[in-house]
Formats: structure tokens, sequence, C-alpha cells
């Protein structure tokens, strides 16, 4: 293939030619269909079945050559036009693409074609010590569910709880998640990733992935590596008197290749915390998480076992706890809450004892035709709620409940054959849900034991330029409940639920620049046992709920796309998508309150009606030199109950940031920057009358700084970060947080970090 | 693949685990909602002779109304009036009123005096700070009148807050544990 180079070189023409071979570093085998572009003359090609490409008409110069595989890493390679001799690529596998990441045993990277946004490791660092649902709030079309300052749960796109689908480390987390003021049990500590993904993903995910998923991401188990690696994260806040340390430990073993290990530990305590004019007394909280895995990988085969566990005691507002519609209404009128103390780390009653178990077992073998995976998956959820109670019963659980949760799910990820990429793949879940008996109280929602099975199939055709998928999954749900009937017999009714999903997606990259994806997926979701079951006061809220047992499936359809642009100084992502949910189940008032010997109490049902969400996500932002950027976020959502031409309740309000930063242009690897932003939340007008018993709050300004110093101690990276939240100590409240009837927002917050990686 | 047949073999042998760790512990044992007060009896005395007028509401939370008694008082008369709490859903009817007798400093009682009702309500007991609790008062019948009476019952209240010790609610907050509405119906005769 030598060519004249130098007779081109000579007279400067425009001949060149740029080729070469794409291979894998540790296999040394050939990769077809990869993808080569040259920045500068903006010209690209794909690799053959050898591995080889070629760009002729190239003119002399100096360009980089970006080099994509999927599931490796990227690889920018300077290159020098005319060329010697040709490039031979050795391209690196991504570890986390294609170990620990695998949702269900996936390789493929989730739902490339879905709207995606996250926290990278880098901006994880920077939140150390919040909760999963906190973490993510600023992230644009994601909100955050509150109750109190400490219970906090993710909203994508306006859907929450059982509309929205976890995955802690590759499991759907099983907790009770219909509840508003049940967090979820995940320390965000343990991952290096958290992805939100905003499409429907029911093919991949199965049902209750109606509004999205949030992917929590612990590294891959760092085999072959003969060092010890770690971190250490601390974290110290003012508002709540709050501490936080992490720590992780991971490496092979020695004279052992093929194993490797990883320990990680959290430990989060906080007092009560204050809003800008009092405290909000009772409102601490302790968490103490551990995660140990322990892999082998040799040859073609993998064996991988994790457990995680999670605790936490958290304390709920105390003026929260009211007895009926009068105490409620009396709460409200109030300037301030009823009870406020003085700071305290103890966590009186009302509280919640949480604790999560997850176990998983993986193992994996690859072959000529690709890779076969089973997962296992074992979670205990233990929840108990403490009240306020009569007669000493302070010290029993008002509400205690076991989740038991068995999961197995079977993937063939297909070795590519031509330019078609797929996987296949069945799950089976089972889950029992238990009252411990002895709370002195009627349980909320009853026993119930469910299975879910599920089959699947996903395929990809991977263009340079554009990828098209399309997927179809086949799922049943069955459960039986175990309650009382209004005569206090046993009844053990029987629930039956089918539903075919499926999804095409396309990613576009006309050029370097761009990514645009377009996806249209379908997702369902069965009732939930409390929306058919639930019977009885809801206390904080004044209200008596009434389950529904004639409630149906509901079906999603959501479409959402995605343009991402990075050029030069520029950088855009936008997301637009539109969603039509028919059954869609809330809580309806009925006219008439119900008297009881506590008061009047309104009554709400469960009913169903069909609604229509639309909205825009974006952020952009701009280098203007070296020094300043300034940056825009925001989003807005517009629901409607078409059924009953309507609007819907608790909808995140449109919210925009602006932020200015300036950083140090330093010539070594350290960073210094100071970020200023100022972020606007309009009042939510558009919502149902008569059904809340108290208009949306006022919309509120924030301003908001950020310092951070990135350095090298001891040949390691460290980080140091302030952060001061609500730095002008404005009162407000916000309409998403359950508690706004009873008390403000968070006063000022400063928080101290230090992130230390070894 | 041959190595198919062990994964698969795996794949099933897990199922069959997951499925024999299965109890038979799905029945529900009945919890006795132990905390559940149905009825506040209020026994009037006045001199020689006494009667009693019963808030009640056996269901609970659930769909049937209370049913309440009506009141009937002389003009000028002055009575001593004892609470009575009880838990009527079980038998025999549990009585309420010992527990707010141990727990009298977290437990005050209000009565509201509707209409143009002449009666005014004095506390005649107190806790262990001193302050009032309710379970003994005093009824004062004023002239010929009608009205209404609804009896509250804060737990946790603020006892210090202004006004509290000399019955009005308005600043005790805590939470409700009884508010009987429907009231009663009074008369002064």
């Amino acid at each position: 293939m030598a060519f004249s180079g130098a007779l081109a070189g000579q007279d400067g023409g425009c001949t060149h030619r740029f080729e070469g071979v794409v291979i894998d570093q540790q296999t040394k085998e050939a990769l077809p269909v990869a993808a080569i572009w040259l920045v500068g003359p903006e010209r690209g090609t794909t690799s053959d079945e050898k591995g080889r490409f070629a760009i002729d008409g190239l003119c002399p110069g100096t360009y980089i050559a970006d080099i994509h595989y999927l599931g490796y890493l990227e690889k920018h390679v300077p290159i020098t036009i005319p060329m010697q001799k040709e490039l031979y690529v050795l391209m690196e596998q991504d570890e986390q693409l294609i170990g620990e990441v695998t949702v269900e045993g996936e390789a493929i990277k989730p739902d490339k074609t879905q709207s995606e946004i996250g926290l990278t490791e880098k901006e994880l660092s920077q939140v150390t010590g919040k909760s999963l649902g906190e973490s993510l709030q600023d992230l644009p079309g994601v909100s955050s569910l509150k109750t109190g300052p400490t219970i906090s749960k993710p909203i994508i796109n306006g859907l929450h709880s059982n509309r929205i689908l976890i995955l802690n480390n590759g499991l759907r987390q099983e907790g009770q998640q219909w509840g508003t003021e049940h967090a979820p049990e995940i320390d965000p500590m343990m991952a290096n990733q958290i992805s939100v993904i905003k499409g429907a993903a029911a093919v991949r995910y199965g049902p209750e992935a109606i509004g999205g998923i949030v992917v929590v991401e612990p590294p891959a188990l760092p085999y072959h590596d003969r060092h010890l690696h770690g971190n250490v994260r601390l974290m110290a806040a003012d508002n709540g008197r709050m501490g936080s340390a992490s720590t992780s430990l991971q490496g092979g073993v020695k004279g052992l290749e093929a194993f490797a290990w990883r320990l990680q530990t959290t430990g989060r305590r906080a007092g009560d915390f204050s809003a800008p004019d009092y405290m909000l007394t009772n409102t601490g909280l302790r968490e103490l998480s551990f995660s140990g895995a322990v892999g082998y990988k040799k040859n073609d085969w993998l064996a991988e076992i994790y457990y995680s566990r999670f605790t936490t005691g958290l304390g709920i507002l105390r003026s929260a706890h009211i007895g009926n519609l009068t105490d409620l209404r009396a709460a409200f009128g109030s300037e301030r809450p009823l009870f406020i103390e003085d700071f305290s780390y103890t966590i009186s009653n009302p509280r919640q004892e949480v604790s999560h178990d997850l176990a998983k077992l993986t193992l994996g073998r690859k072959g000529r035709l690709g890779e076969l995976k089973l997962i296992y998956g074992y979670q205990l959820n233990v929840r108990k709620e403490f009240d306020v109670r009569r007669g000493g019963r302070d010290e029993r659980p008002a509400l205690d409940m076991d989740l038991d949760t068995h999961s197995a799910d079977l993937v063939w990820q297909q070795k590519t054959w031509k330019k078609l990429r797929g996987q296949v793949g069945g799950s089976l879940i089972y889950q029992e849900n238990r009252n411990i008996p002895g709370t002195g109280v009627e349980p909320l929602i009853p026993n119930y034991n469910s299975v879910t099975t599920g089959i699947f199939a996903i395929e990809r055709w991977m263009e340079s330029r554009w990828e098209l998928e399309a997927g179809l999954r086949y799922d049943n749900r069955s459960f039986q409940v175990f309650t009382f009937d209004e005569n206090n017999e046993i009844i053990r009714p029987k629930y039956n639920f089918n539903n075919l999903s499926g999804t095409v997606g396309v990613v576009l990259k006309p050029s370097s620049a761009w990514k645009l994806t377009s996806n249209i997926g379908t997702g369902w979701r069965p009732p939930n046992v409390n929306e058919l079951y639930s019977q009885g006061l809801h206390h904080g809220a004044a209200t008596i709920e009434e389950g529904n047992t004639s409630l149906v499936t509901e079906q999603a359809l959501k479409w959402i796309n995605q343009a991402q642009l990075t050029k030069r100084r520029w950088s855009l992502d936008v997301s637009v998508y539109a969603q039509r949910i028919d059954n869609y189940i809330y809580l309806e008032p009925k006219p008439e309150p119900r008297l009881t010997i506590r008061g009047a109490f309104p009554v709400y049902s469960y009913v169903q009606t069909d609604v229509f969400m639309a909205g825009v996500d974006a952020t952009a932002s701009v280098k203007l030199s070296e020094q300043w950027t300034v940056g825009v976020k925001g989003s807005g959502l517009r629901a409607r109950d078409v059924s009953n031409d309507n609007f819907l309740i608790f909808m995140p309000s449109d919210r925009l940031q602006n932020s200015v930063t300036w950083s140090y242009p330093f010539q070594s690897k350290k960073t210094l920057f100071v970020t200023a932003s100022h972020s606007v939340v309009r009042r939510q007008n558009r919502f149902p009358e008569g059904i809340d018993f108290v208009d949306p709050p006022e919309g509120y300004q924030l301003i908001g700084l950020d310092m951070g110093y990135s350095s090298r101690l001891f040949s390691n990276d460290y980080d140091l970060y302030l952060e001061v939240n609500n730095v002008l100590n404005t009162s407000y409240r916000e309409y998403l947080n359950r508690f706004r009837y009873y008390a403000d927002e968070l006063g000022r917050t400063i928080s101290l970090r230090f992130n230390y990686k070894f | 693949m041959k190595t198919n047949k062990t994964v698969y073999s795996i794949f099933f042998f897990a199922t069959l685990l997951l499925f024999s760790g299965c109890g038979n512990d799905e029945d529900p044992t009945p919890e006795n909602e132990e905390e559940l007060i149905t009825t506040v009896k209020l026994t009037f005395t006045e001199g020689g002779s006494s009667f009693v007028a019963e808030w009640k509401d056996l269901d609970g939370d659930g769909a049937n109304p209370p049913v309440v008694d009506d009141i009937t008082l002389e003009a000028g008369k002055t009575y001593v009036v004892t609470l009575d709490l009880l838990n009527e859903s079980e038998t025999p009817a549990e009585s309420i009123t010992t527990e707010i007798e141990e727990e009298d400093e977290e437990h005050q009682f209000f009565f509201v005096v509707g209409g143009n009702l002449a009666l005014t309500a004095a506390y005649d007991d107190e806790d262990g700070d001193g302050n009032p609790v309710g379970l003994k008062n005093t009824f004062t019948a004023g002239d010929a009148s009608t009205g209404t009476l609804t009896v509250i019952l804060r737990h946790e209240p603020n006892k210090t807050a202004s006004g509290v010790s000399d019955g009005d609610a308005t600043n005790a907050g805590g939470e409700t544990d009884i508010e009987t509405v429907p009231a009663f119906s009074v008369v002064i005769e």
C-alpha cells in the first residue's frame, strides 16, 4: 500500500490517502464497522470486515482522527498527512460499557436512541452528601418530589414513584415506591455514574418504566489491575449540622489475575434543618450503607457477586403531624410551624426506619454467537414508620412491612452480524409483600404475592452516521392479594395483566458536532396494590384514601427527541417530548367529607382518566473566553387531563437557571473555578381547582454560589468544593414539597466538600 | 454453544430455589385498632340526679355516620360533667380514659359552644404540672337558649400557650384526637 506520498507532498495537492486497521487491543481481532472521523477535513468512513479503512483525497496537514467503536473507549489520534505508513488503531474495551452497566445483561449502552442526561463521576463528587433525589434535581427535566428536607424522590418529565424505574446496579429497585413519602433506598455514592433516561423504556425494563429510568451504576470491577485504588469523599454543611463520609477501595488479587474486588461504605448524619426564620424541628437523618463486590473473569467466563445494604432513620417534621382538616387549616394559617424547638440531632416520632438489602449474582459466558448472561437478584425492603401515639406505643411501628423480591434475567447478547446487533432475553420477578402483625393499626396496603414474567428482543442496525433500533416485549404480571372484606372475612382476589410493548428509535450524526436522537416507545403499568386496596386515613395529608378494585392498566406512549451540539465554544442539549397516558390513575376528591370521631375528613378515591403531557428541557453554554463561561438551563411542562378538560395536580412548574463561571487558566492539571447562578421558579398556575386544600405557593428566585479547586496531593487527584445555596436566605415554598402546608424551604446552606482519589 | 446447557440448568435451578422459598404466611392477621376511640360519653350530674349524653361512631374511619344524643339542661343550674372515652369496637368495650389519665400532661379537652347557647364550661381537674385536662368540669347553664357543643381532644398541645388553660384551642397546636362533628345539640330550658 505504499503510495506516492512524497510526490503528493511536493505539490501540496489534495490527493493523499489516510488508511489503517482497527484492532481490539486485547484479543488482536479486527473490528469491523468502527467509525473513523477526521476532524478538520470533516471526512469519515467505517472499517470493513477486516477492520481496514481508507479516506482518499486529503490535503497535507495535521489532523485529529476520532475512532469510535461501540463498547470501546473513544480514540483521538493526531495524524500528519501525508502519512508514511498505515495507522494501527488499538481499541481498548470500555469496561464501563461492556461490564456492569449491562442492565439485564446488555452490552449496548442503555437506550442510546433515547434522550439521556446524567451525572459523571466528577459531577457526583460535587454533590457528595446529598440523597439520590437531591443529586438529580438540578438536571433539566428532572425535579424532586419532597416531603420535608430529607425525603426526596426523582420526578422525570412530571412523572414519579411507580411511573419511573430506578436501576440499582442493573436491578430494578424494589421498595415501597408507591408512597410519595418513600424515598429511594439507594446511596448515590456507590455509583460513579448516574444517568436519567427520559423515554418510555418498557421494552428493555418491563412494566412501570413509563416516564423514564434512573440508572445508578457502580464502577466496573478492576480486573487485571494489580494496584489498590479507592477514594474518600467528605462533606460538611452548616444547615442541619450535617456531615457525610464515604470511601471505597478496590483492586485485583495478587497471583490471581482473574479476580477483582471492591468495598464501599457511606455514612450520613444530620440534625434539625432550618428555614430562614425558624428550626424545622424533627427533620434529622441517620444513614449508613455498605456495598461489596467480588468478581472472576477469565477467558470467556464471568462470575460476579454483589451485595449492598442501605439503612436510614428519618425524622418527619413534627408540625406536619396533624389530626384532622381543622388542624391542617390551622397549620397553614399559621405564619410559623406550631412546633419549634432548639436544634437537636434527636430523631423523634413521627419517623421512618428503612433498610434495603440487595444481592446480585451474575454469570456470563462468551461464545461464537455472542454472550449469554444470567443475573439473579434478591432484594429485601424493610419499612417501619413510627407515629405519635397514645399509651406508650411510640416504640411500636404504626406501619411495618417487608417486601421480598427475587428476580432472574437471562439475556443473549448477539455477536454483531454485518451491521446488525441485538439482544434477546427473558425475565422473571417474584415478589411478596407482608405486613408484620402487632402494629395495632390497620395496614395501609394488604399482603400480596406477585409474579412478573417478560420476554423481549431488541435489534439495532448501525451505520457510521446513523443507527436504527427497534424492539418488542411481552409481559405478564399476576398477583394475589390477601386481605379482609367488610365482614372481616379473609378474601384472596387474583389479578392478571398482559401487555405487548414496542419501541423504535434512531440516532443521527450528520457531522461530528451534532447528535440527534428520536425515540417513540410504549410503556405500561398495571394498577398498584395501594391503588386497588388502600383504605384509611393518610396522616400528614388529613385525607381518607380509598382504593378502587376495578382499575385497569395504564398505557403510555412517549415520543422524545434530543439534539446535542458540541462545536468550538458552543454546547447545546435540547429535548422535546410529548406523551399520552391512557387510564392514568389519580386521586379524585369525593363531594362529601367523612365524619369520624377525629373530625371531618375529605375522601379521595382512585379513578382513571386520559392525560396528555408535552414539554421541553434544555441546556446551553458558551465559552466566552479562556476564563469566562455562561450557561442557561431550563424546563417547561404542560400536562392536561384530556377526558375532564382539566389540569393535572403536582406537576413541576417552569424553571430556568442562569450561571456565570470564571475559571483560572492554569497551565498544569490544576483547576479553579467560581460559579454564580440565579434560578427562577415560576408559580404553578396550571392546577386543578378544588383538589388540593391550599393553592400552589408563589414563585421564587434563588442565588447560588459554587467554588471548586482541584490539584494533586501525593501524586493523586483531590478536589475541594464550597457550595452556598440560597445565598440571600430567602423564605419560599415549593409546590412539589408535600410539607409546603407547614413550613418554608431551607434557608442559606453552606457546604464544604473534599474528595481524594487514589 | 454447549455451555448453554450449563447456564440453562443454573437458570432453572435458580428459579426452583426462588419458589421453594415461599411460605404460607400470606393470610393477614387482623389488627386491633388499639387507639381507636368510638365513643365520647358525657355524664352530667346535678344535685342527686345525673344523665349521660353519648357521641358514637362505631366503625371508626368507615363510612357509617356517627350517632349523637341531644342534651337538655335546666337554666341557671350548675352541672358536674365527667368524660369517659370508649373503644366499643372491642368486646368488652375498652376504656381509653385511663390512657388519658396516665398521659394527662399530653392531653387536653376543649368545649366549643356554638349558636346562642348560654353555656360556660370550666375545668375542674389538673395534670401533674397544674394545667387543666378536662376529664372533670363544671358546666353552668345560663338563660334558656339553644345551640351546639363540640368536644375536642388534643394530643400534645402547648398547654402554656396564650388562652389554652382557659379552654381556648386556638393556640394549642398538637393534633386532634377527637372532634365531635356533628356537634351535640343542646337546649337550655
